[in-house]
């Protein structure tokens, strides 16, 4: 078949040249000037021809008995016209270089016929469709004529879909010497194509989604439930914009939140809202659809169900706390009473057993506490409040506050680097929960005699804290999931030293909700190291002001 | 004011009661009436005139809030100090809590043995700063 193309081409070249020499010398190459009117008909005519030629040599070929309708002069020259009029014509040497164009294409592709006149046409192509430009070539190479969709790029980068034909000729040799490609600009129904797949599985979604303008902020799409909510119809959204959707819609708020999107610093932004008492929950995103202006994407998602749920969540983590603080309320009371002796005497050996009972019952308070925290922290309900705060007190405190718990197992606390103020911006009372955990879990496994050190040191950027003991240690294996929820090196520690084993991942908790980090570093028989840091104040800290810094 | 300070205790759950009525007249020697509703305690209270108000927060039918709402409108007890007990120990939930007018909050579960000693001591700076 290609051989056959070939064979056929060259005679209908042949025969095309001739004319081309009769009707125009500037086509053949002479370079005598002509205006590009008449040029580019002459380009159309000659087409044409050839055109005609391969379409009778393909009947023929196939022993088709319809004969072709004569075309008289005056008829084709109206075609060519009218052919001219629908489609870009491009004539290309054989290394692809642009050596004529009709005015569509100049006029579609806004070049002026200089800028193409001698490039490759590559320049036509978006860099991304490259491949597709390497597989023209190489077909119109083989002999074959190319047919398919092409994606082109305008002078202004506008992209521009085309239904493509390209014809390679070859002279009497069969040597391929130009290609002529005839295109049909079909960016039109491409995107009424796509918008209207997009349209149609768009109205499936159960969420409300609108586009706008981004300059405009008009709607130029409502899915079906978004018109729904609205009570509008396709004929009713354009001439509305979001302040209609939304009385409390506020235009300089919206350009404040969109504008990370317009900078490309973000490619979406999600708010919550609430409208007519209903609550949202609201992605963001830019678009700029091929050969159309930027409009914002807004998915809007009822989020009645959510806020019902974690309310639901709140009341049952408050009945939950409730029901169990009632009962050991009186467990711990009668406890407590019976041992200062207020109910009467009784024998050492109850007292041994009613101790026990009441360790317990305090260990079960503190483990409900501890998981009502971590419950709070994790579904973003712990207030914290973030004001300036010196660590270097907050450490001395610490220092105070807990030496009374490191007396029970021997070890006294240190501090060092506390000379000059380090302020950091922190919820006080958090981070003080966070230094007695450390401090508390460091005394617990340390040795009697010995001390546990709190040291501070400040960078550029963080303040670090490190509680550093000389206890046991903690193995590799362990300190992975130590941050874990009820994560003890073992469990007989839990019993033994009285924690809950929560503890530590409440400490991470904090320090992150507080944009900190906290890192272990653990030897077994050499001891353990926390560390947390804390993102320091910009500012609050004076130059002269260095923190010191220990070897841990 | 006699020199036993007089309690009115208004507490749903029955043995919390008991061991409170424990620690209150046993360790903290005060003179104290126990009340099992908010309407019993409205009854009551005018009989029995308190220096304070223990009031539970959570109860059925009248809320330890709604409660200090009511004595709040009576002449007879619009200035009588009012500490709520409650089994909402967060923070911030204590802060709502003093925010509603009471002079203190404790925490349940409560310490028997200082029970008393943290109602002294609440007295003493509620009269200092009436004085």
């Amino acid at each position: 078949m290609v051989k056959n193309i070939k064979k056929t081409s060259n005679r209908v070249v042949a025969i095309a040249w001739a004319m081309m020499w009769l009707v125009h010398p500037a086509l053949a190459g002479t370079g005598s000037e002509l205006s590009p009117d008449s040029r580019a008909g002459t380009v159309m005519l000659i087409v044409f021809f050839s055109m005609s030629c391969l379409l009778a040599w393909t009947v023929l070929n196939n022993r088709r008995t319809t004969s072709l309708v004569k075309v008289k002069s005056e008829d084709a020259a109206f075609q060519i016209d009218a052919l001219n009029r629908h489609s870009i014509v491009t004539i290309t040497d054989k290394h692809s270089n642009i050596i004529d164009v009709n005015d569509r294409q100049l006029a579609l592709f806004g070049y002026e016929r200089s800028e193409l006149i001698g490039k490759p046409a590559s320049i036509l192509y978006p860099e991304s469709d490259f491949s597709v430009y390497a597989n023209v070539r190489s077909t119109l190479a083989r002999g074959e004529i190319f047919t398919g969709e092409t994606r082109l790029i305008s002078k202004t980068g506008q992209i521009i879909w085309t239904q493509s034909t390209i014809v390679p000729m070859f002279d009497d040799e069969g040597e391929h010497i130009k290609s002529i490609s005839i295109r049909t600009d079909i960016t039109k129904t491409k995107i009424a194509n796509a918008e209207r797949e997009m349209r149609t599985a768009l109205h499936l979604v159960r969420d409300e989604i609108y586009m706008f303008d981004m300059e405009t902020l008009k709607f130029t799409y409502l899915n079906q439930m978004a018109m729904e909510q609205n009570g509008w119809d396709e004929a009713e959204y354009a001439t509305k914009d979001p302040g209609d959707v939304n009385p409390e819609f506020d235009v300089a708020t919206f350009r404040a939140l969109s504008q990370p999107l317009i900078d490309a610093e973000v490619d979406q932004v999600r708010y919550s809202l609430v409208n007519k008492g209903t609550p949202y929950d609201v992605s963001l995103q830019l678009i700029q659809p091929d050969g159309a202006r930027p409009r914002f994407v807004a998915i809007s998602r009822d989020a009645s169900e959510r806020v019902a749920l974690e309310k639901t969540k709140d009341e049952f983590i408050a009945t939950v706390s409730h029901e169990l603080r009632s009962p050991l309320t009186s467990i711990k009371g009668s406890l407590g009473l019976i041992l200062a002796g207020t109910t009467g005497d009784f024998s050492d050996r109850t007292r041994g057993m009613l101790e026990i009972a009441r360790r317990n019952a305090d260990r079960l308070i503190l483990i409900i506490n501890d998981i009502l925290d971590l419950e709070k922290i994790a579904a973003g309900q712990m207030k914290f409040v973030l004001e300036p705060t010196d660590l270097t007190e907050l450490i001395r405190e610490g220092i105070d506050a807990n030496e009374p718990y490191g007396g029970r197992f021997g070890v006294s606390f240190k501090g060092e680097g506390l000379e000059a103020p380090v302020i950091v911006n922190c919820d006080m009372d958090r981070i003080f929960q966070v230094l007695t955990n450390l401090m508390t879990n460091a005394a617990k496994f340390s040795q009697a005699g010995s001390h546990v050190t709190v040291a501070l040191e400040k960078t550029d950027e963080t303040a670090r804290i490190s509680v550093i003991d000389t206890g046991a240690g903690i193995p590799p294996d362990a300190q992975a999931r130590i941050f874990d929820r009820f994560a003890q090196v073992d469990s007989s520690d839990r019993r033994a030293k009285g924690g809950t084993g929560l503890g530590l991942s409440i400490v991470k908790a904090i320090v992150e909700r507080h944009g900190g980090k906290i890192e272990l570093e653990s030897e077994v028989g050499v001891g353990s190291t926390f560390r947390v840091d804390l993102p320091i104040m910009a500012g609050r800290n004076s130059e002269g002001e260095k923190g010191h810094t220990v070897a841990a | 004011m006699s020199d036993t300070l007089k309690i009115l205790h208004v507490e749903d759950d029955a043995d919390i009661l008991e061991v409170a009525r424990l620690a209150l007249e046993m360790v903290g020697g005060f003179n104290v009436l126990q009340c099992s509703s908010g309407a019993e305690a409205l009854e009551r209270a005018a009989g029995f005139a308190p220096d304070l108000f223990l009031l539970d927060m959570m109860m059925p039918e009248m809320s330890g809030e709604q409660l200090l709402g009511k004595l709040r409108e009576d002449p007879q007890f619009d200035d009588i100090p009012v500490i709520f007990m409650t089994a909402r120990a967060q923070a911030s939930e204590v802060e709502a809590l003093k925010g509603l007018g009471a002079v203190d909050v404790i925490v349940k579960p409560f310490d028997p043995v200082t029970l008393s000693d943290q109602i002294n001591q609440v007295m003493a700076k509620y009269q200092q700063s009436k004085a």
